[in-house]
Formats: structure tokens, C-alpha cells, sequence
């Protein structure tokens, strides 16, 4: 796993977004059926467990405020918020109980087979 | 294992609180506490030849409830929009 810093993930987000803009069509942007890729590749584990993230077609005609059937970056980047924000509200769902502030797993779940879960 | 991606916005979640807890709220963050953040992870916010900001400006710009902290809402705000900044940069 790579080192979390702010930076890092800014740029994996950008990479991330034009590995898949560029496979057709506006090569800044996503269409439908690129949006489905990426997350069905890059978030396996999220989109089982998201709301958000559950209904691609929902979650497309929401994302793509100026309605020209594209997700550009501005809209990808308000996706990543919200998924940011759900995690969140994951990780205190997940956090063992107890006083203080303690996060949990995620919207990748648990992590199964380990000792204690 | 989560992947690079998923990753990453777990690390969103991360950065904030490694720097909101270290000034005794989980939440939010004092002005000591936003300084640390934008000093160890992206200080060049403070030195853009074009556009030089202070901390004290940079956090008015995201405090929008305007009580002097910026609290995990607003930094989702603030990330959305260093995104924005870096897919531009990367076009140059
Ligand atoms: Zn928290």
C-alpha cells in the first residue's frame, strides 16, 4: 500500500480519472459506460457497500450537473467528495464501541479471516 | 485489500483526522491545527508565485460557517477543489 499523503491521492484520483476518459470519445471526460468501468476496476470493494455508488445510472445523471451525458473531472471530483464522506460516516458506524473517537473498516467491510472479527 | 483508488479516499479520511486529533478535536480543526495540515501536505499553497496565499487566508476561504475551524465538511470542500487544481496543473 502506498504512503498516505494528500498529494499522493490527488494524483491517483487525476491518473485514475484520464486512464478511463481516454479509452473513447472525450478524452476528458467520462461516458456511461467508462464511469462503469472504473468503478467496477477501481472500486470493487467500495461499491458494494456505497449507496452512493450502488446505482451507476442514478449516480451518472446526478454527477453530470451540466447534462451533457460526460462526467468531466469537476463532476468526478464531487463524486470522490461524497464517496469521502460516506467512508467517513463508514468508519464510525465500523468503530468498536467504546469512549473517544475511533474509526472502524470502511466501505470496504471488515476484512474477514483475521483474528478478532 | 482495498485497492490504490479506494485507497486513496481512505487516506482522505486519514489526513484529515491525523492532524484534527492531534489539536484535541476530531472534527475540526483550529487555525494550529490547519497550519500543521497545509504545511506538511501541500506547503507550496503558501509559496504559488502567481497567487501566494497566508493560512490565515486559505482558512477563510473554506471556513464558510465562519468559526475560524474548518471542520470535515469544508475540508471535503477544500479537497474538491485542490482536485480540480491538480487535473488542471496536469494539463500543462
Ligand atoms: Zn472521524
Amino acid at each position: 500500500m502506498e504512503a498516505c499523503s494528500l498529494k499522493n491521492s490527488l494524483k491517483i484520483f487525476v491518473d485514475t480519472f484520464h486512464k478511463y476518459s481516454n479509452i473513447s470519445g472525450n478524452k476528458d471526460a467520462l461516458n456511461r459506460r467508462e464511469m462503469k468501468t472504473l468503478l467496477n476496476k477501481e472500486m470493487p470493494h467500495f461499491i458494494k457497500n456505497s449507496k452512493d455508488l450502488k446505482n451507476v445510472s442514478h449516480l451518472f445523471e446526478e454527477l453530470d450537473t451540466n447534462q451533457d451525458a460526460d462526467v468531466d473531472f469537476k463532476e468526478f471530483a464531487v463524486m470522490i467528495a461524497r464517496v469521502v464522506m460516506e467512508t467517513h460516516e463508514k468508519m464510525h458506524e465500523n468503530a468498536p464501541p467504546g469512549q473517544g473517537h475511533s474509526h472502524g473498516p470502511g466501505l470496504e467491510g471488515p476484512v474477514k479471516g483475521k483474528c478478532g472479527q | 485489500m482495498v485497492t490504490k483508488f479506494e485507497g486513496a479516499i481512505n487516506c482522505m479520511v486519514d489526513v484529515f483526522h491525523k492532524y484534527s486529533l492531534e489539536h484535541g478535536h476530531p472534527h475540526a480543526m483550529n487555525r494550529k491545527a490547519f497550519r500543521k495540515l497545509i504545511e506538511t501536505e501541500c506547503p507550496e499553497l503558501l509559496t504559488n508565485p502567481k497567487d501566494p496565499k497566508t493560512v490565515e487566508t486559505l482558512l477563510k476561504e473554506v471556513d464558510s460557517n465562519k468559526d475560524d475551524l474548518m471542520n470535515f465538511e469544508e475540508y471535503l470542500f477544500m479537497i474538491t477543489r485542490l482536485m480540480v487544481d491538480a487535473h488542471e496543473a496536469s494539463h500543462k
